[in-house]
């Protein structure tokens, strides 16, 4: 059958030679008098002062139109040194101290994330680059904060130091003097990922976690991310490729909440070549020039961002049109998007769309409060119903590993009507959810009566009727290494593309403490709803 | 030394599952084939007892597949369908000639019944005579839209319940990427339901959505199914070209990257206040369209007027027009691409299966 489109009018417009201004006679586009020192778009010259102004305009009006920045709102800038968070820390430095009615007027306060330790440097060339991002932030007079991405592993939440030059020295790192433990375990936690794709996925979740975290115990409510369009685009589709593809709008609106702190992209519709035009106009150098931070080996990340780059070049509407793309998208407010859009926008007949919601096999009264992935901290994708990609994974992976002889024989007597038909279907859901327990033997470590961190819940909920005995237990389990959840307990609190990352991992105790802590308490919430669920209206 | 099948079956396994990487042996292959279509099909109910349903039949794989599989599990599983054939026939010489034959090959073997239409006998013009008024560079629209409307009309025709396609798991996923790339963001939310259907249309679905492509290749040459292996002797449309590539990159780093595509498809939800093309009743044919008059309709008034190009210029001004208001709610980022003059097609034929 010809795949192609119908309605295909689409001309992709190839880029054309892009204009040459080397030559020095080439006038701006919109003043018709400077002399052009930057092309946009690949034929558009613009002289530097017309060039500044339209950069300044966008950064300014992303966030003045969202009205959301406010006289005095404290806002904590994530900086990682890199062209765009430099760029973006010059943007707000000119912003503030303008004299005009134009001044910004929030307070701002900078976050570095030492990573020093994910990168075996022997020369300390990693250390310089905290020293220098945070030296120049502190230089222009702001404070600027500084933690060690291995503190995402630590059991209690540590507060980041503001940075001195003996940062290392002091606060978080004397008093969890485990730094080096938290360090191994950091690097033992990547190292049993068994992809690069997975494991740059999950330093980026880290990333993002004690980001927030930090906001949290700084008692910042705003964060701003220095994500420009280009690398938002990129993103959008490397999302989609791994399976996240839900959480796309926490990485494409300008303002996103998670877990009460709001994440802003001030940067978002600035492309990298005019940041890259604003640092040679200003003289700005990142710190962080080298691509330590970019992604090597073959990731799915890395082979998303070149295929886009290369696309880019060849078509220079590329990137702004997934960048588009993505910002219509919204987080859906449903618990099974699927089944909202298909009576929605598509008015299935009546008849499919009760089909669909019997289909559902969660029990709405299960679904009161709608969990968040204990790992990247955004909410659950995990159920879009029966008919869907992730029941049908789990299908495929139960029947070409089990069934198949009982299946032979199913094929000559279970010749009965639909009905039956999708009574066995339940028959298999049935066999596949049984299946994590014997196929996984992590499992059975809770089956053997071991005393596991989940028959402790269980036992001290059954006690809970006299006294708040869950909660004291709960802090006790704080204690790292005693969490023998199982593979199949946590991914029950994850998403979809954080089980994939938890599938490859194999040991999910390897996981930082409080992301543990965390299933246990969602392990406890979903027990305790099944206990009152009879009784909610 | 042969590796044992996954399954425990004690035979020699004869392929590793390209979807999950188990190595099978061909009965445990072709029972977990089967088995999972039909979990598909009845974990989306697509159908009720008593449908007649029409089965779209090309005569390359993807649909003789689906035709063996659709009668195999029908019987099975006494689905109750009434089952037929419905193929196209656009008139291209030698394209279908070919592949017709191979229909007719399978109302034979699976003893399901065929009806053919017909560009000719729908239009009044086979793709022929048509790529003799247009030539070569936009045929492939007018192939398209014809095509679904054929599949439509003669589905009417036939007054059968529903159509199924043979759309597999790849198609999908690589649909997902296209329109990404595209912008086409009312496509993007529906080219992942896997039944479409809007107020008096026939309902279309894809058994085979969460069926990789490599998988059916592997069920037709152990079966050895008879099948006609074609490409469209004209052009691909470059977007779905460059789809195709990137997502056979991505499997080859992650072979699960199909599915995890559609996932990521079957989660998106659409802004509130993004503008969508409504749909509404042609005014010239009845079938439904986002415009006035559909888009077969402009193109088949330009055929006729022997003015070709008329129709595919009349609906880009349309579409530029529409494309004006969009971005005036774009800001600055919108603007960006509208200096480049990309054409984003924002209508859509509704009806069709949206690919
Ligand atoms: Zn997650
Ligand atoms: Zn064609
Ligand atoms: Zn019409």
């Amino acid at each position: 059958m010809c795949s192609v489109d119908p309605d295909e009018l689409t001309e992709m417009v190839r880029a054309t030679d892009g204009l040459d201004i080397t030559s020095g006679d080439v006038l701006c586009r919109k003043c018709k008098e400077g002399m052009a020192e930057a092309v946009l778009r690949g034929k558009d010259p613009y002289c530097r002062d017309c060039f500044l102004s339209y950069f300044e305009h966008k950064f300014r009006s992303t966030i003045g139109k969202s009205k959301q920045i406010r006289q005095g709102d404290g806002v904590l800038v994530a900086m990682s040194g890199g062209a765009s968070s430099t760029t973006l820390l010059h943007l707000i430095h000119s912003g503030l101290t303008q004299n005009s009615h134009k001044r910004l007027g929030f307070k701002p306060a900078f976050l570095h994330i030492d990573e020093s330790c994910l990168y075996e440097e022997s020369d300390g060339s990693a250390n310089d680059l905290a020293s220098k991002v945070c030296s120049e932030v502190m230089s222009l007079g702001y404070t600027c904060y500084v933690i060690s991405i291995q503190q995402v592993m630590a059991t209690e939440i540590t507060s980041p130091s503001v940075y001195t030059e003996d940062w290392q020295q002091t606060s978080q790192h004397q008093t969890n003097n485990n730094n080096e433990t938290l360090k191994k375990q950091l690097r033992e936690l990547l190292s049993s990922c068994q992809s690069d794709t997975n494991r740059h996925d999950l330093e980026e979740r880290l990333r993002t976690t004690l980001t927030l975290q930090c906001a949290q115990m700084l008692e910042y409510k705003k964060v701003f991310l220095a994500n420009n369009s280009t690398t938002i685009a990129i993103h959008i589709l490397s999302q989609v490729a791994i399976g996240r593809g839900a959480h796309l709008p926490y990485h494409v609106h300008f303002k996103t909440t998670v877990e009460e702190v709001e994440i802003y992209h001030p940067m978002r519709e600035i492309l990298d070549n005019e940041i890259r035009y604003y640092m040679k106009f200003h003289g700005v150098t990142a710190s962080q020039t080298s691509s330590r931070h970019q992604h090597q080996g073959t990731s799915i990340i890395k082979c998303t961002e070149d295929f886009l780059r290369g696309l880019q070049a060849e078509f220079p509407s590329t990137i702004p049109t997934v960048f588009r793309t993505g910002d219509k998208l919204q987080l859906s407010t449903n618990n099974s998007l699927g089944n909202s859009r298909c009576s929605s926008t598509l008015s299935v007949r009546g008849e499919s769309e009760v089909d669909h919601r019997t289909n559902t096999e969660v029990n709405p009264k299960m679904k009161l409060e709608r969990e968040s992935c204990v790992l990247c901290k955004l909410p659950l994708d995990t159920d879009q119903g029966a008919a869907s990609a992730l029941k049908a994974t789990q299908v495929s992976l139960r029947l070409s590993q089990q069934v198949a002889r009982t299946g032979g024989s199913q094929q000559k007597h279970d010749g009965k009507s639909v009905a039956s038909g999708s009574a066995n279907v339940q028959v298999i859901e049935e066999a596949v959810k049984n299946c994590g327990s014997s196929k996984k033997e992590v499992k059975s470590s809770c089956e053997s009566g071991k005393v596991s961190a989940i028959e402790d819940i269980e036992d001290s909920c059954r006690c809970s009727n006299n006294t708040g005995c869950c909660s004291t237990r709960n802090t006790s389990h704080n204690t790292k290494q005693d969490e023998p959840f199982s593979v199949d307990i946590i991914e029950k609190h994850v998403c979809y593309g954080c089980r994939i990352l938890l599938r490859d991992m194999k040991d999910g105790g390897l996981l930082p403490s409080r992301v543990l802590k965390a299933v246990g308490e969602q392990e406890r919430r979903s027990q305790m709803r099944l206990e009152i669920q009879d009784f909610l209206l | 030394m042969p590796i044992q099948c996954s399954t425990g079956c004690h035979k020699n396994a004869v392929l590793k599952r390209p979807k999950t990487g188990d190595a099978l042996c061909k009965d445990c292959f072709f029972w977990v084939f089967e088995e999972e279509v039909h979990h598909t099909i009845t974990a989306a109910k697509l159908f009720t007892p008593d449908d007649y349903v029409a089965i779209a039949a090309s005569g390359g794989k993807d649909s003789t597949v689906l035709a063996y599989i659709m009668k195999l599990l029908n019987d099975r599983y006494n689905y109750g369908l009434k089952l037929v054939l419905l193929s196209v026939d656009e008139g291209i010489t030698g394209y279908r000639d070919d592949s017709l034959e191979t229909v007719k090959r399978n109302e034979q073997q699976y003893s399901i019944p065929l009806k053919i239409v017909s560009y000719d006998e729908l239009y009044g013009w086979t793709m022929d005579r048509i790529v003799e008024q247009i030539g070569l560079k936009n045929n492939c629209t007018f192939c398209g839209v014809f095509r679904r409307q054929a599949l439509d009309r003669g589905a009417t025709l036939l007054k059968v319940d529903k159509i199924v396609t043979g759309h597999n798991a790849d198609d999908i996923a690589e649909t997902v990427i296209m329109n990404i790339l595209r912008g086409d963001i009312a496509r993007l939310q529906r080219c992942t339901a896997i039944v479409t259907a809007s107020e008096g249309t026939i309902p279309r679905s894809k058994p085979f959505k969460y069926t990789y492509e490599k998988e059916i290749v592997m069920y037709a040459y152990f079966k050895k199914l008879d099948y006609f292996s074609t490409e469209c002797i004209y052009s691909p449309n470059a977007y779905r070209g460059y789809a195709r590539a990137f997502l056979k990159d991505l499997e080859k780093i992650r072979s699960t990257s199909i599915i995890d595509v559609i996932h990521s498809g079957e989660c998106f939800s659409v802004r509130d206040g993004v503008k969508l093309p409504t749909q509404g009743i042609c005014e010239q044919c009845g079938h439904v369209s986002s415009q006035p008059v559909c888009k077969a309709c402009v193109l088949l008034e330009g055929l006729n007027k022997g003015k070709p190009r008329l129709g595919l210029g009349k609906t880009s001004k349309i579409r530029e027009h529409l494309k004006r208001n969009d971005e005036n709610l774009e800001g600055v980022v919108a603007s960006d691409a509208d200096t480049h003059k990309i054409n984003i097609p924002k209508t859509i034929n509704i009806k069709q299966l949206d690919f």
